[in-house]
């Protein structure tokens, strides 16, 4: 009983801001929801374990991050098969809600995206977002210099290429 | 206000501006019905048989939920590969509707399932099987194949195990039902022929190149017609100061390239979707880095798999660099394990 109650206080506190976190790399605020409640699915199941970890918000933020990031690589491949990711790339998707930076950032590729919501979003370090990206830390850094490029150009910005 | 100030703040904004439900998404967790909204007609219609076997009984029920667990199907089998099949409504329209479209099944040799359904019916998460929880797993011997597969509805109706006859000729998989409780499973494997997807032309698997120092990835890629110092940048960029063994696997239409530098673990430094187009041509697809697409002249000589680059979609000089060496620097040797 004490382990739902603990369960309980935890999602409460965390589940938002995992939500938030997946809604910035999906752009799609339901399908965040959907991948935020099967993470904590699975924290469930694990409870007992990670609950005694020291940070088992990270565990839970990792697996959602994840699963974000395979979504949107998997909608991004989708639209690539389609024919339609050069489109995407010029042109962020006119109706969408939000101010600039925001659509710009949805305008990215995938995994770009995430390496920008991983580093300005979650302040990860460079190691942890090759770690969620599943590459070197080298790769990473070349996908978050690449983001930066293309978002600095589609805001008008200037930028320059330290990290 | 700085760039970087600018984009931080930007995303927070967006992020404020969502309020996630966070009590009726508890509700769905400790409920144990978290769903994605798309496998709801699913439900429903497995919903009746959920019922029928709790009236069936206790032992019933726990009999067909042991069989739903990796020790209830052995694992592997001869049937190993990625087949396909084309669901009409009409097929489907007994069960459920939503079932109708393509599916794909990939059988790994470790006996370990992959379903992914019609792109009506996609998870949020990924396949239907094979991600979070227990594995959906199958076994094939000489005339029966096993499986507790869940096409898309995992509870109690189809925590179960279906037994069916198999047939493998010509290219198509048929499957006939021996007994199976679950009315989506049974429309889905047995309602219509699974295509076999394999392609001799360059089999799936892993291939290796076994060690290479720096200076034949230098001289590899002269031969490849990149410059010298560029090649060695990037390699060294990959934290290789020795060597690097290379692995190349093909996996259900996906082309994955691992790295392994000085003897550390492998790790992946590009991976996309693959097509063969022709005998000699294979084309390669990237969304998310600076090559939107590449296409390679393949050679197969027995287990020796030799690259060469035909074209380069890159939008840099780097990214041509990068897909030559991970690509050219050696043969590959598949792996047969």
């Amino acid at each position: 009983m004490a382990d739902a109650a603990q369960f309980t206080l935890f999602f409460r506190q965390e589940f938002p801001r995992v939500v938030r976190t997946v809604f910035l790399i999906t752009a799609d605020h339901g399908r965040a929801e959907e991948v935020a409640q099967d993470a904590f699915m699975q924290l469930l199941h694990r409870w007992d374990a990670v609950s005694r970890y020291e940070q088992p918000e990270a565990w839970v933020r990792r697996v959602a991050i994840r699963m974000a990031a395979r979504l949107a690589r998997r909608e991004q491949m989708r639209r690539v098969l389609e024919g339609r990711f050069r489109a995407d790339l010029t042109a962020p998707p006119p109706d969408e809600p939000g101010d600039a930076v925001h659509r710009a950032v949805q305008g990215l590729p995938s995994r770009q995206r995430a390496a920008v919501v991983l580093f300005y979003f979650e302040d990860r370090p460079i190691a942890e977002i090759a770690e969620f990206l599943g590459c070197t830390a080298a790769t990473a850094r070349v996908h978050l210099h690449k983001a930066r490029q293309r978002l600095a150009a589609v805001l008008q910005e200037e930028v320059d290429d330290a990290v | 206000m700085p760039f970087d100030e600018r984009v931080r703040e930007g995303l927070r904004r967006a992020a404020a501006s969502i309020e996630p439900d966070v009590e009726r998404s508890l509700h769905r967790i400790t409920a144990g019905r978290r769903r994605s909204r798309v496998y709801r007609p699913l439900m429903i219609a497995t919903g009746g048989l959920a019922t029928l076997l709790l009236i069936a009984g206790v032992p019933v029920l726990q009999r067909l939920l042991s069989a739903g667990s990796p020790e209830g199907v052995a694992g592997g089998g001869t049937l190993a590969g990625r087949y396909e099949t084309t669901l009409r409504a009409s097929q489907v329209a007994a069960v459920d509707t939503a079932l109708a479209g393509t599916w794909r099944l990939q059988l790994r040799p470790d006996g370990t399932v992959v379903l992914d359904p019609p792109e009506a019916l996609q998870a949020p998460h990924g396949p239907v099987c094979g991600e979070g929880g227990s594995p959906c797993r199958y076994d094939a011997d000489a005339g029966t194949f096993r499986t507790n597969l869940e096409p898309g509805t995992p509870g109690a109706a189809c925590n179960s195990l279906g037994t069916y006859t198999w047939r493998l000729h010509g290219g198509r998989l048929t499957l006939h039902t021996v007994s199976d409780p679950c009315a989506a499973r049974r429309t889905l494997l047995a309602a219509s022929a699974w295509t076999d997807l394999a392609d001799p032309r360059l089999p799936e698997g892993t291939y290796r190149t076994g060690a290479l120092s720096l200076d034949q990835l230098r001289l590899a890629g002269a031969a490849a017609g990149l410059d010298q110092a560029g090649v060695e940048d990037f390699w060294r960029g990959e934290g290789v100061t020795r060597t690097v063994e290379l692995t190349l696997r093909l996996d259900a239409g996906q082309w994955t390239v691992l790295v392994a530098a000085d003897g550390r673990p492998d790790v992946q430094a590009w991976t996309g979707w693959y097509a063969i187009e022709d005998d000699l041509t294979v084309r390669t697809t990237e969304a998310a880095t600076s090559c939107a697409q590449a296409t390679y002249r393949y050679r197969l000589d027995g287990d020796t798999l030799r690259l060469a680059g035909a074209s380069h979609e890159c939008d840099g000089q780097a990214g041509v660099t990068r897909l030559t060496a991970l690509h050219q620097s050696a043969p590959f040797i598949r792996q047969h394990y």
